[in-house]
């Protein structure tokens, strides 16, 4: 065989297993700063206080030592309804699937997406949504005797 | 070197490109015993670990018993959600690596640390 047609062959063999390498490049994940700019952006320290906090994220998932620490545990998705069946499984094989349905996700969130308060009292109705979650965090809150902010931590739970 | 050694030499060289690299899961008991040396029974509190940690994954006894899923990366202690994800829904496959290990720490009624452990995580 000529090396002409030897690298003929070896390029057919070789492009379409680089076709699947190189598919659309998947959008960097909703950051931290984002999070906190479109959806909390009103907590600050010596400022607000408690009922603030809960008239915008609703019921923590733990309170300690009288209230003084409030603890939310909140995930970020694209809706915030409990997805059907159908909806729940076609969003994640898009989402496993598709880069550009991933992207196309990535910025439906990052524009109008929800952050969810999940605690024990929904987690049960909200599983389907917790499942699709784009991102899971950790916002911890300490009040002082007149229940002002004092000081609180935002984290990204990572995945399991 | 003959026409169908290099053909396999190429689709062999292509596959590698797309495979992820399969690795045995670490032992990570020993790296997060240190990591959470930061907490002494009797002498932490609770506001102190809360601080460390952030928020924990579940709670018991009204918050007498609070407990961490955690793992390490590097030195680095981190938090991992106890929430499945990852895997093909349909199937249960959450693999047994990723579920890393629980930290429990006990309080006691001055909301100081009576004790802590690390167990490994079960669901």
């Amino acid at each position: 065989m000529p090396i002409s047609r030897t690298l003929h062959l070896l390029v057919l063999i070789i492009s379409p297993l680089s076709a699947g390498c190189a598919f659309t490049t998947i959008s960097p994940p909703v950051s931290d700063d984002h999070v906190r700019q479109r959806w909390l952006s009103s907590i600050a320290d010596g400022r607000t206080t408690r009922e603030d906090v809960q008239q915008l994220l609703g019921e923590p998932a733990f309170r300690f030592s009288n209230d003084r620490i409030l603890a939310y545990r909140l995930i970020l998705s694209d809706r915030n309804t409990e997805p059907s069946n159908d909806e729940y499984l076609k969003e994640w094989d898009n989402d496993h699937l598709r880069n550009e349905a991933i992207n196309a996700r990535i910025k439906r969130i990052s524009e109008g997406g929800a952050l969810l308060s999940i605690r024990d009292a929904n987690e049960g109705t909200v599983r389907k949504l917790i499942l699709l979650r784009h991102a899971e965090f950790g916002l911890l809150l300490f009040f002082d005797g007149d229940g002002v902010l004092s000081q609180h931590t935002f984290s990204r739970i990572r995945g399991g | 070197m003959s026409t169908s050694h290099i053909v396999v030499l190429a689709t062999l060289l292509g596959f590698a490109g797309c495979c992820s690299k399969a690795s045995s899961p670490p032992d990570m008991t020993g790296p997060l015993t240190h990591a959470t040396t930061f907490i002494q029974d009797g002498q932490s509190t609770r506001e102190q670990v809360l601080l460390k940690l952030g928020i924990p994954s579940r709670q018991f006894e009204a918050g007498r018993i609070l407990a961490w899923r955690v793992r390490t990366e590097g030195a680095e202690l981190v938090m991992v959600s106890d929430y499945p994800a990852g895997d093909d829904p349909r199937y249960n496959t959450w693999p047994a690596s990723s579920r890393g290990f629980d930290l429990i720490v006990v309080f006691d009624t001055h909301d100081l640390v009576q004790t802590h452990n690390l167990v490994p995580a079960r669901r």
